[in-house]
């Protein structure tokens, strides 16, 4: 089929390679009719009503156990089949959207860097975020505003927040907040005990961000979530866990008033114009991110165009002085406009790619490119902020880590 | 539908198929169990003329998602079968390539991709493969060309004095 090769081609060697499988390497007659099982239990289901499985490792396990009792194996997957299938990642939304309060641990674990541990609770539009070193921030959402205390230098700061796309949850919002509004139909990765508890494990994604949530099937509500973020050579783990749901939560752990004898200072965020900002295009949002991080750093791009490390990054490159600067703070904060658009399209783009290894003003270079919904050219732009349309073939090639 | 007969009949080749992508029988199992779900809901939307193909279709798909998962997180070391234990040599170098070309699928696009592994891995013919990925046969051809380009800059770095010049058996 290939004729376009030349001898000892690696391309052709490794398709051979995969292509020429030893017979031997089958499936099992156990996975074969455990899947006919499956499917026939599926077709069964109202279409409506279409709940995920166990993985096939765990499958496996359950199939080895079977096997030793031989004579209830049909009963035993009979009986077991229904509680298997009962249970989908709409359940988790629907009954994390019913819970009036909650309170959870979040873990967070960078590869190479210090763990950190704080502890979040949720009322309503109310949340506050409790550090180990006693330092807390209460938001309000309704009120808009934020009091962040740190009891070491006796200080406390009130932000009154400025505006927030309607309807949309930002890059800043909780997890939960993510689960409140998602859409998304998580697909099951089997089974995991945690704490005594046996939990199923649902994949899904949030925008850049892929989310395991470990739920109850009792009451479907999340025991764990755990995900992995950041560049693929550092990445940060995060876990959340010790969820306590529906309990009673003083409204003093939401006060904004600050503690007595603290030292007071209140700022104003910007306000942002979501609806001028909706009016960009990808590649709008794109070049004002990459313009606004250049200038920081001498030319550079950075490694992602959106996320909390990009945010984090651009905080410590502009240093104190200029976060206090109101100015540029008013640009920072509509530049996270632009990057929340940034993590809001990735989700709507199939095909979609990065690469930030160019410094400003490589004329040829591709920083950023999309297809656009039919056309057959893509968008690209270029490491001097340019734009244009080319093929497919011109794109560059990431390489390969 | 009788399931058992149809995955009895086709399941392995699509079994294999979705094998050759990840590499390990674990991962294989879930794709076929996954593809067998998936065509279960589009045989309730339209009649299904060639379970094989369709199933092999469905399991490469998930097999590449697998991969570009994969080598995308890279949460954890990943673990593939050995192919061919009796053939320590020339098993080491094959499972090296075999390994460098999975990791330059993952970095195709989708369409690529599914079309290089119906066609190239899987012996299809365009036509084939035009049917099940409802794209014109030239489409495809234009897909396994492109893909085939992209995958050669991808292994470019892997020196051909390296690689035996025969396959397993």
């Amino acid at each position: 089929m290939n004729t376009n090769h030349t001898p000892h081609d690696p391309l052709d060697t490794a398709e051979a390679a995969l292509r020429e499988l030893p017979a031997h390497i089958t499936p099992s007659t156990t996975t074969l009719d455990r899947i006919a099982a499956l499917a026939m239990n599926a077709e069964a289901q109202p279409m409506t009503t279409v709940s995920p499985t166990s993985t096939a490792r765990g499958w496996r396990k359950l199939a080895a156990l079977l096997l030793t009792a031989a004579a209830l194996a049909v009963a035993i997957y009979g009986i077991t089949q229904p509680t298997q299938t009962s249970f989908a990642f709409e359940d988790v939304i629907t009954a994390v959207k019913k819970a009036n309060t909650v309170s959870y641990t979040t873990v967070v674990t960078p590869k190479n860097g210090p763990v950190s541990q704080y502890k979040t609770y949720h009322k309503g539009t109310l949340s506050r975020m409790a550090h180990a070193d006693g330092s807390y921030s209460v938001t309000d959402m309704a009120g808009q505003k934020m009091l962040m205390v740190q009891p070491t230098t006796k200080t406390a700061n009130l932000t009154h927040l400025g505006n927030k796309p309607k309807g949309l949850p930002t890059m800043g919002d909780s997890i939960i907040n993510w689960l409140k509004t998602a859409e998304t139909t998580g697909k099951a990765v089997g089974e995991k005990t945690i704490d005594g508890v046996r939990t199923l494990g649902f994949e899904a994604s949030f925008g850049a961000i892929t989310m395991t949530i470990w739920s109850d099937p009792k009451t479907k509500l999340p025991v764990q979530i755990e995900s992995t973020f950041g560049a693929a050579a550092e990445p940060i783990q995060m876990a959340m866990r010790e969820f306590v749901f529906n309990a009673p939560l003083e409204d003093t752990l939401f006060s904004t008033e600050p503690p007595a004898g603290y030292q007071l200072k209140e700022t104003k965020q910007p306000t942002v114009d979501y609806e001028a900002l909706a009016k960009l295009t990808p590649e709008e949002h794109v070049i004002r991110i990459l313009k606004f991080y250049a200038a920081l750093f001498d030319g550079a791009f950075p490694e992602r165009i959106d996320g909390p490390e990009l945010i984090a990054k651009i905080t410590s490159g502009a240093g104190a002085k200029k976060i206090e600067d109101p100015e540029f703070m008013k640009e920072f904060t509509t530049l996270a406009g632009s990057m929340g658009a940034t993590w809001t399209f990735r989700q709507t783009l199939n095909k979609f790619g990065y690469l930030g290894t160019a410094k400003l003003n490589d004329k040829d270079s591709i920083v950023f490119w999309y297809l656009p919904k039919d056309a057959d050219k893509y968008r690209v732009v270029y490491a001097d902020l340019t734009t244009g349309d080319v093929a497919e073939e011109k794109l560059p090639t990431i390489p390969v880590k | 539908m009788d399931w058992k007969t149809i995955l009895e009949r086709d399941g392995p080749v699509a079994w294999r198929a979705a094998y050759r992508l990840v590499g390990n029988a674990a991962d294989a199992d879930d794709c076929l169990q996954d593809a067998a779900l998936a065509a279960v809901q589009l045989s309730r939307r339209e009649p299904v003329g060639n379970w094989r193909a369709l199933l092999t279709r469905l399991a490469s798909a998930r097999a590449l998602d697998r991969l570009r998962q994969r080598y995308r997180s890279r949460i954890e070391p990943y673990v593939e079968d050995q192919v061919d234990p009796h053939e320590p040599g020339d098993t080491a170098q094959l499972d090296e390539l075999r390994s460098q070309l999975r990791i330059a699928l993952a970095h195709l696009s989708h369409d690529q991709a599914a079309a290089f592994s119906l066609c190239a891995l899987e012996g299809w013919t365009y036509t084939d493969a035009s049917e099940q990925l409802k794209t014109p046969a030239s489409t495809v051809g234009v897909l396994v060309h492109r893909a085939r380009q992209r995958l050669r800059e991808l292994l470019q770095a892997v020196d051909p004095n390296s690689i035996p010049t025969r396959s397993l058996p």
